[in-house]
């Protein structure tokens, strides 16, 4: 079931039909049914049963004793099992949403391990944490902490927070229905013809996906975290502006920020604190100075982060290549650190807006490059279309699929998106009353109506974050 | 106390300010009420502005909803795909024999389809007769969302018609978007033309009481030689839409008769025409297959069809109905034309039909063609 399907919106009405008349107590049962049917309905529920009863029994007998073994144990079981759906050699099927289930349910263990967060006794609880149908297809991944507070503790029926969910979910609707799938098809096209749409092709194709994916994975998140307001549940926030970064690190943690938090958190600082990484510290310290051999260690464990940031997209050359250009990206800008220190002081303007216009251009424009791994086939065609952008354009008009209306639409789309992330416009869309509020948004479900791709003669196109 | 994002990537913030709404309670909500009356009534009209008012190109769209206009005391309705609509005409019946008469047809109609537009029709009116193409009977399944529209569309909102387009739907189709059509045409956006405005409310009628009318000649060409079927069987979804279509004509006391039309293609197979035989000979039905009866129809494919033998023109159309109005006649269907009321209605009729035909003919003899055929 797409968040876009019709049965959805039905599965959803009935649900938060029934919710605010069950009594407090039981609201988060009638979730967990829901989780658990929507989940059903997209079949595989025996893979997320069966993390939910490992990380039950992994967080009773760590309640008992702080065992590493049974977080290794755990960790065996289900980042195994994660590890060979996402190998395609294996041909298994890949259960909907596991990256992100396991993710979640990892972050309660190893925060159980170090009592940074309460022991969930109840099993259908912990299940529900583990299964909360809005979140579960494509994130955010929430910590138990975050989470519990208001998933088990659901507050009373709040007009506010209906009409705080209603907007998320609209805007959502409006980048994916409207941006996103109308923009997809020229993609795909273009990803397939790799011979025929090179040079200009491929940096227009590489632009476009920066928009779709954007426009897809937030208008999902935004849908997420609207829905989940409608049942007073609060989820992480997944992006801030992203598109506004001078820097990969910052934007890096502007994009998907629960999933790289967790890699920091769960992965990146234990390896940099283990003690065998002290102890390669102390060695290359010795042999290469106390500056590089300092920073050595830091570059290994980002190298290792990122290597397995791109085995969580998948457990292809394109992704292991990609998180690894991420990674020697982001090392290259920390060498080139003393560089761009001197070069600030010495060229004043680099510290105007206009320099840092050019930063995020440039960091935007490299983001396009990077993300080409995850647009075409295989490593050694995404490097032929890389380099065939800085080849000669043939300057042949070739069909792509979009009429000029649709170019015009996605064009429209895409300036309010860009008019609506800045700080004024919202201001004065909340400074209105309700009423003027609500018209607003009646007349953008209208033109979501209208202008949104959907129904029969189109392709439903699930979220792409779907796959991971 | 409300709580501001600050780390958004979309334009919402949780300012919880909604909640606001409560504090004058009645003047809100009455303006909210509004809001939605009105937000309604936009999607209404952005639903009639994005529905195909079908007046140019595939005319064949507006028939269905056309019948609602038209007076409700029609002694004889006949249903069914093409071979109805394009090789009758109840001017003709009514002009030759006195009968009233009106098509329910649609393109390639399915039998179940034909049922629940019966069904829909003896609502409004209790004919004393019923005609059904057999032609449909050849389809097992729903054949293709576009055709579905094109009858599904036109039909007024009723327990018919839900049932209708549940028994139609294709794969990829949904209820709802034949309850709310704008969820299917929103994308017209891209082909708006000034018929969508001007017909907005009303559309002017493209057929003569389901008539479609075509003045111009195609002779009878080679046809292709029909393929082996393997298995000749109709199927048993046809004639369980049969039997109901019996059985609804019985209960309102309106006799069936099953026609198929005097035209060679597509093909009526032997093995059909012997199946559809035998279940008229069980149940006392009347079937005409004018097939076997062109000669005493006068049909001459040289002249009678406009596509080389597909459809009827006008001349074969008002031969057959002539035939067809004879054989009513002899079953009991009384000449109203001593009506006066009802034989003004019809002349208006006749007078819209002889100015149809003297413009096409005219037209014919200019540019050799009928590009423009509708009243």
């Amino acid at each position: 079931m797409s968040f876009t399907s019709q049965n959805f919106l039905f599965f959803l009405t009935v649900i938060f039909a029934v919710y605010y008349l069950v009594p407090h107590k039981f609201r988060w049962a009638l979730l967990l049914i829901g989780s658990l049917f929507f989940y059903a309905c997209s079949g595989f529920i025996l893979y997320i049963l069966a993390t939910i009863i490992t990380t039950y029994i992994a967080g009773i007998l760590l309640e008992k004793k702080r065992s590493r073994l049974v977080v290794t144990a755990w960790f065996i079981i289900n980042a195994g099992w994660l590890l060979m759906v996402k190998i395609p050699s294996f041909g298994l099927l890949m259960p909907l949403g596991i990256s992100f289930y396991t993710f979640q349910s990892a972050s309660y263990i190893l925060d159980l391990y170090r009592k940074k967060t309460q022991i969930e006794r109840n099993p259908l609880k912990l299940a529900l944490f583990v299964s909360f149908f809005p979140q579960i297809i494509q994130g955010p991944i929430s910590r138990h902490n975050d989470l519990a507070q208001t998933l088990f503790n659901p507050q009373e029926f709040s007009i506010a927070n209906i009409s705080y969910g209603m907007r998320r979910i609209l805007w959502g609707f409006f980048k994916k229905l409207v941006i996103a799938d109308r923009l997809l098809p020229a993609i795909k096209l273009m990803s397939a013809s790799t011979e025929t749409f090179t040079g200009g092709y491929a940096a227009l194709n590489v632009l476009l996906y920066a928009v779709v994916l954007y426009a897809d994975f937030t208008g999902g998140i935004d849908i997420t975290i609207g829905i989940a307001r409608f049942f007073g549940v609060r989820v992480s926030e997944n992006f801030n502006k992203p598109f506004y970064s001078a820097n990969i690190a910052e934007y890096w943690r502007r994009w998907h920020i629960t999933m790289g938090t967790w890699f920091r958190d769960y992965l990146f600082y234990p390896l940099s604190v283990c003690r065998p990484m002290r102890r390669f510290s102390k060695i290359s310290r010795h042999y290469l100075g106390n500056n590089f051999g300092k920073r050595l260690p830091v570059y290994i464990t980002t190298i290792v982060t990122w290597f397995a940031t791109g085995l969580w997209h998948g457990a292809t050359a394109n992704f292991i290549a990609w998180g690894l250009a991420n990674g020697l990206v982001i090392i290259l800008s920390q060498e080139c650190e003393p560089l761009y220190k001197h070069f600030h002081t010495k060229f004043t303007f680099s510290n105007s807006r206009y320099y840092h216009g050019f930063a995020i251009v440039r960091t935007f424009l490299l983001m396009c490059a990077i993300r080409s791994f995850d647009i075409y086939a295989g490593v050694g065609t995404t490097l032929h279309m890389l380099f065939s952008m800085f080849r000669p354009w043939h300057a042949v008009i070739i069909d792509i699929g979009l009429p000029m209306q649709n170019w015009l639409v996605a064009a429209l789309g895409v300036m309010l998106l860009i008019i609506a992330g800045h700080e004024e416009p919202r201001r004065r869309f909340e400074s209105l009353n309700p009423v003027a509020k609500l018209s607003l948004c009646l007349l953008f479900l209208c033109v979501i109506i209208v202008f949104g791709v959907y129904g029969y003669g189109y392709d439903a196109n699930q979220f792409i974050y779907n796959r991971f | 106390m409300a709580t501001t994002l600050t780390n958004s990537s979309t334009t919402v913030s949780d300012t919880g300010s909604a909640g606001s709404c409560l504090t004058h309670p009645q003047g809100r909500f009455g303006r909210i009420l509004i809001c939605i009356l009105l937000t309604v009534a936009a999607l209404f009209l952005l639903n009639k502005l994005f529905m195909p008012k079908y007046m140019s190109g595939i005319y064949e769209g507006a028939l269905v909803a056309e019948y609602y206009a038209s007076e409700k005391n029609h002694q004889l309705l006949i249903i069914g795909d093409c071979e109805a609509y394009e090789n009758i005409s109840p001017i003709t019946l009514w002009e030759e024999y006195g009968i009233t008469s009106y098509i329910r047809g649609s393109a390639q109609q399915l039998t179940w389809q034909s049922y629940y537009l019966l069904e829909d029709a003896f609502r409004y009116e209790k004919p004393q007769t019923v005609i059904f193409s057999v032609l449909a009977m050849k389809y097992k399944t729903p054949q293709s969302e576009a055709y579905n529209r094109l009858t599904l569309d036109g039909m007024r909102l009723s327990s018919s018609k839900i049932e209708a387009i549940k028994t139609s739907m294709t794969q990829g189709e949904s209820l709802i978007s034949y309850l709310l059509p704008l969820f299917r045409y929103h994308d017209r956006w891209q082909e708006l033309s000034w018929d969508d405005v001007r017909y907005l409310f009303k559309r002017r009628g493209v057929s003569h009481n389901g008539f479609m009318m075509r003045c111009d000649v195609k002779p009878l060409g080679s046809l292709p030689t029909p393929p082996k079927l393997g298995d000749y069987a109709l199927s048993e979804n046809c004639w369980a839409y049969l039997d109901k279509i019996r059985e609804l004509c019985a209960e309102h006391g309106a006799e069936l008769i099953l026609v198929k039309a005097p035209v060679p293609y597509p093909h009526w197979y032997p093995e059909w025409d012997a199946q559809v035989s035998d279940y008229a000979v069980n149940h006392r039905l009347l079937y005409l297959n004018a097939l076997n009866e062109l000669d005493a129809i006068g049909i001459n494919f040289t002249y009678d069809t406009y596509d080389g033998g597909l459809h009827l023109n006008l001349n074969g159309a008002e031969k057959f109905s002539r035939y067809l109005g004879g054989l009513l006649n002899e079953r009991g269907l009384p000449d109203l034309r001593h009506d006066e009321e009802i034989s003004a209605i019809w002349a208006e009729k006749v007078r819209e039909y002889t100015a149809m035909k003297d413009a096409q003919l005219a037209e014919l003899e200019i540019t050799g063609r009928v590009a423009t055929f509708l009243k």
